[in-house]
Formats: structure tokens, sequence, C-alpha cells
């Protein structure tokens, strides 16, 4: 064989492959041939080398290839059965959750394609009881971090007692739902919630950023660096720890607790009772319903600033407490050195 | 050896003579055919797949007296990754080696 009979039948074999895929591979062997052949080899010592094209083409496992292309990988998983609590474990998954409508529980997930790529990440199911266990798995166990993008969408039955949904890379997202308790925990997957009904919410991440809308329950979120928005909460309690994120925040709460070092925040709660915030640097703004409410305000900083509403109101003295509204609301500044404005 | 095991480890046996140096392809393959019979066809695809999935890098060289020559360099999640599948594979020979001592 020489070498345009080799380089002609690897050509057809590599047909399924995607053009730009072929031709570039076609110049890898082009230049093969050539640097063999310039050190003086023969074209059958190259081609010996090489490797006969039937055995390269099934290294590319081309059969798989091609299912890939016809978009088969997408499964679906259902349960009949009665499921009141589902844990899952994305890992790197993308985990989507929205309503089922016919109250069965649906897992449908998506591998994304690859050219060369082998399909190695699945996803397994256990039920246990009324308990639903979802992990991601990678089929190459030697080698965890060979691995593919995943999307994995969960249909689940309204009104769960829990759920609880963990990822390390991966985003999870959360449309119209109704669950009692409902535990998320990422290190940097973005956290998207909208349109939940829940007593609890408990939110675990490391630099996920976090956007809550149209939530109802208690929300107690902990994060390191990930920015928090939450709108149009309703719920009588949210207590927020981050580092350095920023919080912006409009809801319902009448308990409210901040912890924060340098994250800046925007809170408007014209239900507020009782609002604690603690933060070393961060500048906090308020929007509150003065005139309505009795509420007490402790605010404690090295030196962030405090502004309530838009009037100023400078007091960079210690454990200050200054009454405002009609009388029956206090707030309490602590500060070192910040700033704070008073309406 | 195990043809489907032989595929793993030939990956980390060519993340890991990249990370030593950068190299073209002939060159790669004979580094590699010297210690293993391995059909040096499977590295080009091979590569081809670490390309795809950023664990590696290319760019062409000229050369004086012969054809241009095209270079494998490892990326910054291409180190990252050899240095995890290295781990991973290291305590698997341990664990092997335990089990059949």
């Amino acid at each position: 064989m020489t070498q345009k009979d080799y380089l002609k039948q690897l050509e057809e074999a590599l047909d399924a492959l995607d053009p730009q895929d072929k031709d570039e591979l076609m110049a890898d062997f082009k230049e093969h041939f050539d640097i063999g052949l310039s050190e003086g080899k023969s074209e059958k010592d190259i081609i010996d080398s090489l490797g006969p094209v039937d055995d390269l083409v099934q290294s590319l496992d081309l059969k798989r290839l091609e299912t890939q292309r016809q978009d088969t990988h997408d499964f679906r998983k259902t349960f009949n059965t009665k499921i009141e609590r589902v844990i899952i474990d994305g890992v790197h998954a993308n985990v989507t959750i929205i309503a089922s409508q016919d109250d069965q529980t649906h897992i449908d997930y998506e591998v994304s394609k690859r050219i060369l790529g082998k399909l190695s990440t699945d996803v397994t199911t256990r039920q246990e009881g009324n308990t639903l266990l979802v992990a991601v798995t990678n089929a190459n166990r030697l080698f965890w971090h060979n691995v593919d993008p995943i999307d994995l969408n969960l249909l689940l039955p309204k009104n769960l007692i829990e759920l609880v949904c963990k990822t390390a890379s991966g985003d999870i997202r959360i449309d119209d739902f109704v669950v009692e308790h409902l535990d998320i925990h990422s290190m940097s997957g973005d956290i998207g919630v909208d349109d939940l009904k829940a007593k609890a919410i408990k939110v675990v991440g490391v630099s996920s950023d976090i956007d809550f809308t149209k939530v109802t329950g208690d929300i107690q979120i902990k994060t390191v660096s990930g920015d928090i928005n939450i709108f149009e909460h309703v719920g009588d309690a949210c207590n927020i720890e981050t580092v350095s994120g920023d919080i912006e925040y409009d809801g319902t709460a009448k308990q409210m607790r901040v912890n924060t070092t340098s994250g800046d925040g925007s809170l408007k709660a014209s239900d507020i009772e009782a609002l604690n915030i603690n933060t070393v640097s961060g500048d906090y703004e308020l929007e509150l319903d003065i005139a309505n409410k009795g509420f007490s305000i402790a605010f404690i900083s090295n030196s962030g600033s405090l502004s309530i509403g838009d009037a100023e109101y400078d007091t960079p003295r210690h454990n200050q407490t200054i009454t405002i509204g009609d009388g029956t609301s206090k707030v309490n500044l602590k500060s070192i050195s910040g700033d704070f404005e008073i309406e | 050896m195990n043809a489907q095991f032989k595929k793993g480890v030939l990956e980390l046996c060519v993340l890991a003579q990249l990370a030593k140096a950068e190299q073209y392809g002939y060159e790669l393959t004979e580094t590699i055919s010297q210690e293993m019979s391995v059909a040096s066809g499977t590295l080009y695809l091979l590569l081809r797949r670490l390309k795809d999935e950023q664990y590696v890098e290319t760019y062409l060289v000229e050369t004086a007296e012969g054809p241009a020559r095209k270079y494998y360099k490892l990326t910054t999640k291409g180190l990252d990754y050899t240095q995890a599948l290295k781990h991973g594979w290291l305590d698997f020979i341990q664990q092997v080696d335990r089990l059949i001592q």
C-alpha cells in the first residue's frame, strides 16, 4: 500500500466526522508521512507504524458518533410511584427543576455532543421508599475528571416534603415549584429560583450567584463571594451570611439578619419588625415603611455606611439609639467610622 | 494489555510527555512507540480529542529543510488535568499492587 492509498482509505473512513475535524486529521497524517519520509523511512514502514485504518476507526467508535449525531443521547426515566423526597447530586451537571404536569416524576438528561469525545457521564437513580436519589456518575471511574457537560432536567411532583439539590460547578434552576423544605448546595454553580412556594429554604454556596424571584418561605443563605438578589419575597424571615457578596432584597420579611464583611446591600422591607445588619465595610441602603410600623434596627459596622430613605442623619458616634417615624421605631447604630443617613 | 485499559493510560502518557516538553506529533509518536506497542495513528485521534477538550493547544513551526510541524502544548487546564490523572493513576496502581502482592 502506498501513502496515497492509505490517506484515501483514511479519508473515506473519517467521513462521519465533522468536516473541519476531518481536514485537520488528514493534515496531521500527511505531516506524519512528510516527516517520516524526510527522515528516510519508507512509506510502508510509516504505514505499518500508523496502524491499519480499520483499527483507527474502531478506536474512534464511529457507531457511537453516529448515534450522537442523531441526537439519541437524550434519556428519560419516569417514576410512577409516589415520591416525597428527592435528593440530587449533580456534580458538574446543570440541574433544572420544574413541576411535573402529570404528578409523576420524570428525569430527562442530555449529554452534550462531542466530536471525538466519548460519552463518559451518566445519571443513576435509586428509589428508597418515598425517597428518590439522583446522582450524576462517570462511567470511567478511574478518571473522574474526564467528564462531559450535561443538562439534567427533573420534572417533579409538586408538594414534595423535601428537595435537596447539590452541585459542584453545575448551575441550579428551579421554576414554578412547591416543596416544604428546599436545600441547595453549590460550590460555583449559579442558583436561580423563580416562583417557588416553600416553608423553609436553605442555600449554601461558595462563589455561586443567587437569584430569587417570587419566592415564598423563610430564607436562609450562606455564601462566600456570590451576589444575592431576592425580589418579591413573601415570608417572615430572611437570614443572609456572605463575605463579599452584594445583597439586594425586596420582600415582606419581618425578621432579617445580614452578616457580611465587605458586601454592599440594598434592602426594601416595608413589613420589617427587626433588622440586624452586621458588616465590616459594607454600605447599606434601606427603604422602609417608617410611618406605619414599629421596628428595631441594629447596624453594627466598622466602616460601612447606612442610609434610610434619602434624608441625612449623621452620627459617627458609637451606640446611638435614634427614634424615627411615630416614635415606636428604634434604630441602633454602632460604628467606628461609618456614616449614617436616616430619613 | 487490555485494549480499553490501554486507551485510558495512553492519554495519561501523551499528556505527561507534553508536560515535559512541547512536541510535534511525529516526535511524540516516536517517543511513545519506543516504550509501548501502539498504532501511531490512534495518537493523532487522541491529540485531536485533547485539543477539543482544550487540554492542548497547537501551533505551526516552519522548518528550513522539511515540512512545517504542528507542535502540541499543554494548556493550564491540561496541566491540571494531567496532574489529576496522574494522581488517579498512582492511587490506582497502588491499590492493584496491594491486591496482587
